[in-house]
């Protein structure tokens, strides 16, 4: 039994709805005497506005499931979630690598990391993607740092 | 002074050689981000956005308010060059503009193009420039029972129009409120979900989230998704401008329902240029019933109309910014922000306090209107050579300007996390079918509708009655309650007409089989 994909969102929104009246009972603190509502209201007008429609999605889900129970089409193509996680952590090593490293060492080899990782069934020389990464950091940093004076990770082994 | 006065000194302000630079070169990046798919106008004021931070507030709305005309109106070159719209807000223009290509009417296609957008743009602000000075005096005699019924309405308009189901627009519309609990309550200033870290005590930072949800998170899955190819456009036959004063004239009344039905769609919440182009593109075929091209096939009313539209949108759209605070669409969303980062609030009283600004804000939307007519006009021929890019050059270097972007939000790895996290969390809506606006527009406008409601009831000593007792107030809740329920009885309408269709059917069917029947017996 695969179920349909508005289902699972229901799932998934309900269960975070709870999570979330468990953050709102231990993260916010209501002061006394109040004439207004306090602040817990906008997160309690949330945890219902999530938590409804999460349950018509599910309500939806499973009478879809029911009229026709073959399961939706796949939202990414065959390989594409092993593309899109792999992309991902490209993302996480490229920031973890700027807190250490900092913005000059770090950007060249993401640039060039993400050029292959976007390039598809297209065809990139090596040295041309090096080429392209080593200007494209410097031509950022100066415009960025010189021109807008923006500032850039420096890294913790060099801030 | 007087805003007349105001608005000369403003458009002075933007013909100042630097800023007529700087318009130039932003309009001419915007009209790249717009051209190309899967690029937009809010990415590019997104990318942006860092930049501003060491800039005056001037020169940073002319950069902002010059790439957002420009990628605005970048939106048909893709349509019309490759079929394939380069924003929501040209998807009409390809059902004629991409056929004229076809039959190598490319030229004519992009000058309708170039010639309905900017007189969209233009007309469009100059009505806003006109209007919004009005609505905001009106808006300064409103109360927090208004404005908080009017924020509420804004946000139902746009869950209820968001596409295949409401519920996925309401979810989306929760989780924006969510996002907008972090940080300290807008009214007492108590902390709310910030789990002890400094960081989380001013809330989820807008531009994080902007460039997590829609920079990164749309380049890593169209690129998974397979979405990041383009078929080759042509550069041939783009000889002299196109078209003459008769094109215009003939299609004058097309383009006049345009422009009126754009300006008005671009001024509710939700409802902007995406919209517009198809409502518009829908009259024109309606009342050219007998074209001599048929519609779909290279009618050059079509591109008019969807053109026209969207770029009036864009004025309808300043209209509730400048004069209520409330963004119309995601772009008019980021500019709120950027207002935000500069210390200033817009609104009714941004208008009155800061005219100066505000007028600036108008004149700096002409100049870029006509900046953006020049250089279309002037690089026609080239738009071809935009949508042969390569992408992943393109991208690679737009992610890392996110990353330095999330870097300057507040000078900490903190913003980059953030972004990271949203992208995620984006990433996921998109996998179960949620739309990313009615997040954005929840989470822009959940400090205001918190603190108007918990203001006005404080106002009011802790009784409820003056939302319903207000007119304005009840009427906008009324509206309100109506985007909700209108989806379900519209199915409801629909299936009743259908079921009442098929009765008479059936009825007529029997009595022909009766008539038949008597006859046979005869």
């Amino acid at each position: 039994m695969k179920l349909k994909r508005d289902a699972i969102t229901g799932i998934v929104g309900l269960s975070w709805s709870l999570i979330w009246f468990i953050l709102i009972q231990t993260q916010t603190k209501v002061p006394k005497k109040l004439l207004e509502p306090g602040p817990r209201l906008l997160p309690y007008v949330a945890l219902v506005v999530v938590g409804v429609s999460s349950l018509m999605l599910l309500i939806k889900g499973l009478r879809d499931w029911k009229r026709d129970p073959k399961p939706d089409k796949p939202y990414f193509p065959k390989g594409g979630v092993l593309k899109v996680t792999k992309s991902y952590l490209m993302l996480v090593a490229t920031a973890i690598g700027m807190a250490i490293f900092g913005f000059l060492i770090t950007a060249p080899f993401a640039i060039f990391a993400f050029i292959y990782d976007l390039k598809g069934n297209s065809t990139v020389k090596p040295l041309n993607a090096a080429i392209i990464s080593v200007l494209v950091t410097a031509g950022l940093y100066l415009m960025f740092v010189v021109g807008f004076q923006v500032k850039l990770p420096m890294g913790m082994l060099f801030g | 002074m007087s805003n007349l006065a105001l608005y000369g000194s403003a458009l002075l302000v933007c013909l100042k050689p630097i800023n007529l630079l700087l318009i130039f070169a932003m309009v001419a990046l915007g009209i790249v981000f717009g051209a190309i798919p899967g690029l937009s106008a809010t990415l590019g004021i997104a990318l942006l956005l860092p930049v501003t931070f060491g800039l005056s507030t001037e020169t940073s709305f002319v950069l902002l308010l010059a790439i957002w005309i420009g990628g605005v109106s970048g939106s048909f070159i893709s349509a019309v060059l490759i079929g394939i719209p380069g924003s929501s807000s040209a998807i009409a223009t390809c059902f004629d503009g991409y056929p004229m290509t076809l039959k190598g009417e490319s030229n004519k296609a992009l000058a309708i193009g170039i010639t309905a957008s900017f007189l969209g743009t233009l007309f469009s602000v100059l009505i806003a420039t006109l209007v919004s000075p009005i609505i905001a005096d009106f808006a300064l005699t409103l109360g927090p029972w208004e404005y908080f019924s009017l924020c509420f309405c804004a946000i139902t308009l746009v869950a209820s129009l968001s596409k295949g189901n409401i519920w996925k627009g309401m979810m989306s519309a929760g989780l924006g409120f969510m996002l907008g609990c972090i940080g300290m309550d807008p009214i007492n200033g108590t902390q709310r979900f910030t789990f002890g870290s400094t960081n989380l005590s001013a809330g989820i930072s807008t531009v994080a989230q902007m460039l997590g949800m829609f920079a990164m998170c749309q380049i890593i899955r169209d690129s998974a998704r397979g979405e990041a190819k383009m078929p080759d456009a042509s550069t041939a036959g783009q000889k002299g401008f196109g078209i003459g004063i008769k094109d215009y004239f003939k299609n004058i009344k097309t383009v006049i329902f345009a422009f009126v039905s754009g300006l008005w769609i671009g001024f509710l919440p939700g409802m902007g240029s995406g919209i517009s182009n198809m409502v518009a593109y829908g009259y024109a075929k309606s009342v050219n019933k007998d074209p001599e091209v048929p519609f779909g096939e290279g009618n050059p009313a079509g591109i008019w109309a969807s053109e026209t539209a969207n770029n009036a949108s864009l004025g309808g759209a300043l209209i509730p910014m400048m004069a209520l605070g409330i963004p119309g669409d995601g772009i008019t969303a980021m500019l709120i922000a950027a207002l935000t980062i500069h210390g200033l609030q817009a609104g009714p009283l941004f208008m009155t306090n800061q005219p100066d600004l505000a007028m600036l804000i108008f004149a700096c939307v002409l100049v870029a209107a006509v900046v953006t007519f020049i250089i279309q006009v002037a690089t026609k021929r080239w738009f071809a050579y935009i949508l042969r890019i390569p992408y992943h050059y393109l991208y690679s270097v737009i992610l890392i300007i996110a990353y330095i972007g999330g870097f300057g939000i507040s000078n900490t790895m903190f913003n980059i996390y953030v972004m990271l996290a949203l992208c995620l969390l984006s990433l996921f809506m998109s996998i179960g079918g949620l739309p990313t606006s009615p997040l954005v527009l929840a989470f822009i406008l959940s400090g205001k509708l918190e603190g108007y409601f918990r203001r006005a009831i404080s106002m009011d000593k802790g009784h409820y009655g003056k939302f319903f007792t207000r007119p304005l107030s009840l009427i906008l809740l009324l509206v309100a309650v109506f985007c909700i329920i209108w989806p379900y009885l519209s199915e409801y309408l629909k299936k009743r007409r259908a079921a009442a269709n098929k009765l008479s059917e059936a009825d007529k069917a029997a009595a022909n089989a009766a008539k038949y029947g008597d006859v046979s017996d005869d």
